[in-house]
């Protein structure tokens, strides 16, 4: 008998033992008895086999098992909880709502942190508040303008003079460049504020009164660029202004470096009253243009105002000195 | 005990009914379930561990787990087949974490196996003791067999415990194991042949 019968021999026996047998295996197991007696005693020995072992006795279970799996139950369950399995239906929904908020958490704290790198490297350096205030006398910014408004962060002045020089001129941007390039030579970056609009420039500028007669002296060739320049005197004080029109770099320069309030205030009216009798003289078509101001292309104090915030500012400015402000105005006029 | 009795008369319950009942969370039918089955499981699992102080952790794991894990029952096999499946699965799944921490020694299993035919074979010398069911109720073969199926492979002492001791039909056996009918039968075949090599003795 080769090993593969003997195999479906002992299945076939064993089905008969189970009493799972199929017709056609019962008719198989007779065929066989015919050609081998010696089966049906291989089968009995099969079935007191079986016999011996579904006769085995059957111990009891731990006298204290149901109690011991309920309190078993009572353990893993949360403390408190008196419904029992009743309420794993409930902890199963936690145990998921806990899962997906973990998973969301996991999710979005790479998400922004990401986020908030991206938005570092690529928000432009000049948008956004920059705090001047720790640079002493730099620049602060000016945040409830919509414009760019830069207000000095210097002591307030003690001098008199508080100025308003406007340059009204068809070439604004020369003028400007020009300005730009004189604030930037004299030293006086940090201690000046840029206001920049459409149709007009504004540098205030917060100095000892000799820097601000310096920075006025050497933009006297702006002058014959200008359909018009005037000079409004304010008086903090009284809260009143004098306006001169018309009026002269020597002029301006004198006031600005005047220490008396009365005497300020006398001058100014004195220019005013001259002035309005002169002819004005700014930018005839027959005057020379003055060749220093059309060198000047782009001055680089255009990029220290602007950004200001990691370029150390060239400060000449002694912080205990008493200080003046000028205005200097640039506004465009039509031909 | 008390616990025990009071349950017993509720064994006949439906098992569909119980565990309807042990999804609402009431503990007595719970109770009810532990005791209609824990005789059936904690043998089945003592025959396949070999030791009545595991079987009986394992009886009260199988139990927790169950009865834990009860509202995700969903009918898709019978209860009865579901509970020893759990049953089943941890004990095999603990045999073999065993065996790897202290692998059993088969010289001295079979040393002491030859030893219990010894006895065994001074007991048939008596023709009135080959009654099967008085042999096996004799408490020396009773342990020599117990014995004897501990010495085979885990897959094959499983299946042979499911059908001869535990009844079960393949159809429940291979939904308990997970495996096709015909892997139950040659099993079934190969550990019933096993069996009879080292039990010839007595069979004879």
């Amino acid at each position: 008998m080769s090993e593969k019968n003997k195999i479906e021999i002992e299945e076939l026996l064993n089905a008969l033992v189970d009493d799972e047998a199929t017709e056609r295996q019962k008719n198989e197991f007779d065929r066989l008895l015919r050609h081998d007696p010696s089966i049906a005693e291989q089968l009995a020995v099969m079935q007191r086999q079986r016999q011996i072992l579904g006769a085995l006795p059957v111990d009891s279970a731990p006298v204290s098992l149901v109690e011991d799996v309920l309190s078993g139950l009572e353990r893993k369950q949360t403390p408190g909880d008196a419904a029992g399995t009743g309420a794993m239906v409930t902890d199963t929904a936690h145990l998921f709502l806990r899962r997906v908020l973990t998973t969301a958490a996991m999710l979005l704290l790479p998400i922004g942190i990401l986020s908030f790198v991206v938005y570092e490297i690529i928000k432009p350096p000049s948008v956004g508040p920059i705090d001047y205030s720790s640079v002493g006398n730099g620049l602060a910014r000016n945040n409830e303008s919509d414009t760019t408004v830069l207000t000095p962060s210097v002591a307030a002045q003690s001098l008199p003079f508080d100025g308003v020089l406007t340059f009204s001129t068809q070439q604004p941007m020369t003028v400007s460049n020009y300005a730009e390039k004189m604030i930037y030579d004299k030293g006086l970056i940090s201690v000046t504020a840029l206001n920049r609009t459409l149709d007009e420039v504004t540098y205030e500028i917060t100095a000892p009164p000799e820097k601000i007669a310096d920075l006025i002296d050497s933009l006297a060739s702006v002058w014959p660029r200008c359909q018009q320049v005037a000079l409004s005197v304010i008086d903090n004080e009284q809260n009143s202004h004098v306006d001169v029109p018309n009026v002269q770099a020597e002029q301006a320069r004198t006031l600005a470096i005047e220490d008396s309030r009365e005497m300020l205030k006398r001058l100014a009216s004195q220019y005013a009253s001259a002035n309005i009798k002169k002819e004005n003289v700014f930018a005839k078509d027959d005057r020379p243009v003055d060749s220093e101001i059309d060198r000047v292309d782009s001055p680089p104090l255009t990029i220290p105002i602007l950004t200001g915030r990691n370029q150390p500012a060239v400060n000449t400015i002694d912080p205990s000195q008493p200080t003046v402000r000028l205005r200097i105005q640039i506004e465009r006029v039509m031909e | 005990m008390i616990f025990n009795r009071k349950h017993r008369e509720n064994k006949s319950l439906d098992d569909a009914q119980l565990v309807r009942r042990c999804q609402r969370g009431e503990r007595e039918a719970m109770a009810c379930l532990i005791v209609k089955y824990q005789d059936r499981v904690y043998n089945t699992i003592y025959k396949i561990c070999q030791n009545r102080d595991d079987a009986a952790e394992l009886t009260q794991d199988t139990f927790v787990k169950v009865l834990e894990n009860i509202t995700t029952f969903r009918k898709e096999s019978s209860f009865y087949t579901w509970l020893f499946r759990v049953a089943v699965n941890l004990t095999l799944n603990y045999c073999k974490r065993r065996f790897k921490l202290s692998p059993v020694s088969l010289d001295t299993d079979n040393e002491r196996l030859e030893k219990d035919k010894g006895k065994l074979a001074a007991m048939l010398a008596d023709p009135k003791g080959l009654d099967p069911a008085a042999i096996a109720q004799q408490k020396e073969l009773s342990r020599l067999v117990v014995n004897t199926i501990g010495q085979l492979e885990q897959d094959f002492r499983a299946v042979l415990v499911l059908r001869d001791i535990e009844q079960m039909s393949y159809a429940e056996i291979a939904d308990v194991l997970e495996i096709e009918t015909g892997t139950v039968k040659s099993r079934l075949s190969r550990a019933r042949t096993q069996l009879r090599k080292l039990l010839e003795t007595v069979l004879t």
